[in-house]
């Protein structure tokens, strides 16, 4: 008897310890919906990815709160008169994260690192032609042609400067154990569970508010939603709109991100999507108002263009609205021999995509056509039926990670790209072509929104996709979270100022 | 089977008939109910209502329809399922059984090895190889009842094989073949027809598992599995979407274990009299 009581006294006393301590108000704990093999610059696969590396990792330009590229590590940046040449000053006195400088080396063991590896974010630094280190903080770059966009090449998340020492000391292990120069520094990793990075105190700036920061998985919706509103995180990202309302039931605030550009690309290379009046049809069969309303609740916006308002040089170029007459008159006057679409979808990529896409095929079918519609769970696998092109529809979201349309459109449009990645829809358009080529290479910004504007135009006419919407995503923030910046396009948040 | 009427407690009588009403639902409710896959954006999400008796679902398709076509679905896994299992799996059992030797040691073995693994995993494996469809799920959760019932037959046929009428037999220059079919599968029959009710509540599972899971079947096809993951994202808005899939789910296995247990009793009682079932 007298066991017993000893027993559950001290039972009771450790659940007051544990209800009593006090969780160390110095870390914050961010929830996020999926892991990812790597911290490495050289492959970005995901937003969440972006998100842990933005703390880790600075960069000569970074994004302000519109995605218009500002300097970070940069003190000068001089441009000659025929726009080839820049010869960029980095600040000095900055130090990576095992204590050797960040210099121009650095940078130029960047950008050549990138190319060597051959990730697909190479075409960053595609225009680079020659890259010189004038001296310790002077690096002069040379570009075959004018290219404007360079700066939000810089400022992507993939140019993450990293300390060259380290990169050469941990080879195939440097992904794992990045070692930068932002203001947190990458403590551990634990596979499956979550990724701990500290203060950096040697930060250039003023050093991160947070002793520590724990980036932690959890793929489930629910769980988030529920961990959030038991206290138990600080934030979490990508709730979905019925979450979020409950999150903000509870008193703790929702910031809703107008996020990812949601569409279904259309196959050039795969009839019927090879006729154009095939691809209006299936634009005018869907509903993507109601779409928006019943299956995502309201969370979204329909898609008017095939630049999104983050990117510079949007035009809201209009929306094929809802006509089912008018889809089985185009439907009719084409008259294509087979009437069957495949139509590939991911789950749980993006918000209710599954959903979405059975709706979708519901429309479709009403329309007249016959829909093969596959659900591919995993992404990977997904890539994969979307690679080998048997498809007519497929889903993608695009965020637009540079914030300069040129990154965009020539990797979706260009027709050297016809049928890889991005332009799985093999769309092929030498005028288009032509008019991104003088696009990208044009200081005059007039001009090249003029020609941005006229591509935006043609694109939407041809219909290269079945356009939807914008997607809203929710993330739940509590009060111990003072600064919060948002970046649209890649879908995420980072917890320190900009550079002032 | 006369006589089972009598035979049957109570429970096992419920089984029966709760599977009967089931077989008669899926084969004649879709009839009388609006089309499962019409969908309709602008009542999605809708309680019980005259049209709709079940409300609808996240894209206004009837959620009756669809559970009663689920049915369909499940009942056909189910005992697909256990079919290819219980044909290839005594089909291996009992001739390895009966012949023996070094036959009889690699086909249990790898039998062994099959059962190594969970259920699901090798539902998951196949479907992983085979790809989606239908007829891919059956097979996927028909493979995994494979060794169930080769272990059965085997066992059964190798103490079978000493009994004075197999002797008999053989002497009086019946085949193997013959002696396997008109002698040892009769013997068996009463142990394969209770194992093989409850495989088929195990398959049914392990279907719904499965397109839970997302894996197999068509997220339009309305499988209770697929219906109760994608309901799962609604189910403090509109309960309904993941309370009848998730009872139909329930009522079906529980359903045929109760007539499964309830076969066992009546075997074994008969047994206990001297009497086959078959």
């Amino acid at each position: 008897m007298k066991r017993k009581r000893l027993v559950s006294t001290a039972l009771m006393l450790g659940l007051l310890t544990i209800l009593t301590t006090p969780l160390r108000a110095e870390s914050l704990r961010i929830l996020l919906p999926s892991e990812f093999p790597t911290l490495d610059p050289v492959e970005i696969l995901s937003g969440d990815q972006t998100m842990v590396m933005y703390h880790i990792y600075c960069r000569l330009y970074t994004f302000d709160d519109k995605m218009n590229p500002v300097p970070e590590l940069l003190e000068k940046e001089d441009i000659s008169s025929d726009g080839l040449t820049w010869r960029l000053t980095l600040r000095k006195g900055a130090t990576f994260h095992d204590g050797t400088p960040v210099n121009a080396e650095a940078v130029k063991y960047m950008i050549e690192r990138m190319r060597a590896k051959g990730g697909s974010q190479r075409v960053l630094f595609a225009a680079i032609s020659d890259i010189k280190v004038e001296n310790d903080s002077t690096v002069v770059l040379t570009t075959a042609r004018p290219f404007p966009a360079l700066r939000n090449s810089l400022a992507h998340p993939n140019a993450g400067l990293l300390s060259p020492k380290a990169d050469k000391e941990l080879g195939d292990r440097y992904g794992v154990r990045p070692v930068s120069c932002g203001p947190y520094k990458f403590k551990e990793w634990e596979r499956g569970s979550r990724i701990v990075v500290d203060r950096n105190s040697a930060f250039y700036r003023e050093p991160g508010e947070f002793e520590q920061i724990i980036f932690q998985f959890v793929p489930d919706v629910a769980t988030r939603q529920f961990m959030m509103m038991r206290g138990e995180a600080d934030v979490a990202l990508r709730l979905g709109p019925a979450e979020a309302r409950q999150v903000k039931a509870k008193g703790l605030e929702i910031i809703s991100i107008n996020g990812r550009n949601i569409f279904y690309s259309l196959n050039y290379a795969k009839a019927p999507t090879d006729d154009i009046r095939v691809r209006q049809a299936i634009n005018y069969a869907v509903d993507k108002e109601t779409i928006i309303e019943r299956v995502l609740q309201g969370a979204g916006t329909p898609s008017r263009s095939v630049l999104e308002a983050m990117l510079w040089g949007h035009v809201p170029v209009g929306t094929y609205k809802y006509d089912p007459g008018k889809a089985k008159a185009l439907l009719k006057e084409a008259d294509p021999k087979s009437r069957t679409l495949v139509l590939l979808s991911p789950d749980n990529r993006y918000l209710l995509d599954s959903q979405v896409s059975q709706a979708v095929s519901g429309y479709l079918k009403e329309a007249g056509f016959q829909v093969d519609l596959r659900v591919i769970g995993d992404w990977a696998g997904y890539l994969d039926a979307v690679k080998r092109r048997d498809f007519n529809l497929y889903m993608l979201g695009w965020g637009g990670s540079t914030g300069d349309p040129d990154q965009v459109l020539q990797s979706v449009f260009n027709s050297k790209r016809a049928g890889q990645a991005w332009n799985y829809g093999s769309v092929s358009k030498p005028e288009i072509d032509k008019m991104m080529d003088e696009a990208g290479t044009t200081f005059d910004d007039a001009k090249r929104r003029a020609i941005y504007t006229d591509i935006q135009r043609r694109l939407f006419d041809d219909a290269p996709w079945l356009f939807m919407y914008r997607g809203t995503t929710f993330t739940a923030v509590n009060n111990k979270v003072k600064t919060i910046h948002t970046l649209d396009g890649p879908e995420f948040h980072y917890v320190f100022p900009l550079p002032k | 089977m006369p006589g089972l009427r009598t035979e049957l407690p109570l429970t096992g009588k419920i089984g029966l008939g709760v599977l009967l009403a089931l077989l008669l639902a899926a084969t004649f409710g879709p009839y009388f109910t609006p089309d499962a896959y019409d969908q309709n954006l602008a009542r999605s999400l809708e309680g019980p209502s005259a049209a709709h008796w079940l409300g609808t679902d996240q894209i206004g398709r009837d959620l009756l329809a669809r559970i009663l076509v689920g049915a369909r679905y499940s009942l056909l896994i189910g005992i697909g399922a256990t079919f290819f299992g219980v044909v290839i799996g005594v089909s291996i059992g009992a001739v390895s059984g009966y012949f023996g030797g070094i036959f009889e040691a690699a086909a249990m073995r790898f039998m062994d090895l099959l059962m190594v693994f969970p259920g699901i995993l090798i539902a998951l494996m196949v479907i992983a190889v085979a790809g989606d469809g239908l007829g891919n799920v059956i097979f996927a959760v028909g493979l995994r009842a494979v060794p169930v019932f080769a272990r059965l037959a085997q066992t059964s046929t190798h103490s079978i094989r000493a009994r004075e009428y197999i002797v008999a037999a053989r002497a009086a220059g019946a085949s193997g073949i013959r002696i396997l079919w008109s002698h040892v599968l009769p013997a068996l029959l009463n142990s394969l027809v209770v194992l093989a009710a409850l495989q088929v509540a195990t398959s049914i599972l392990i279907g719904a598992t499965l397109s839970f899971l997302g894996v197999g079947l068509s997220p339009e096809m309305p499988e209770w599995g697929a219906m109760l993951n994608s309901g799962r994202r609604y189910i403090f808005q509109h309960w309904p979407l993941v309370v009848f899939p998730g009872l139909a789910i329930m009522i079906t296995v529980l359903g045929i274990n109760l007539l499964g247990d309830g076969l066992r009793s009546a075997a074994d009682r008969r047994r206990d009299r001297g009497v086959a079932l078959a």
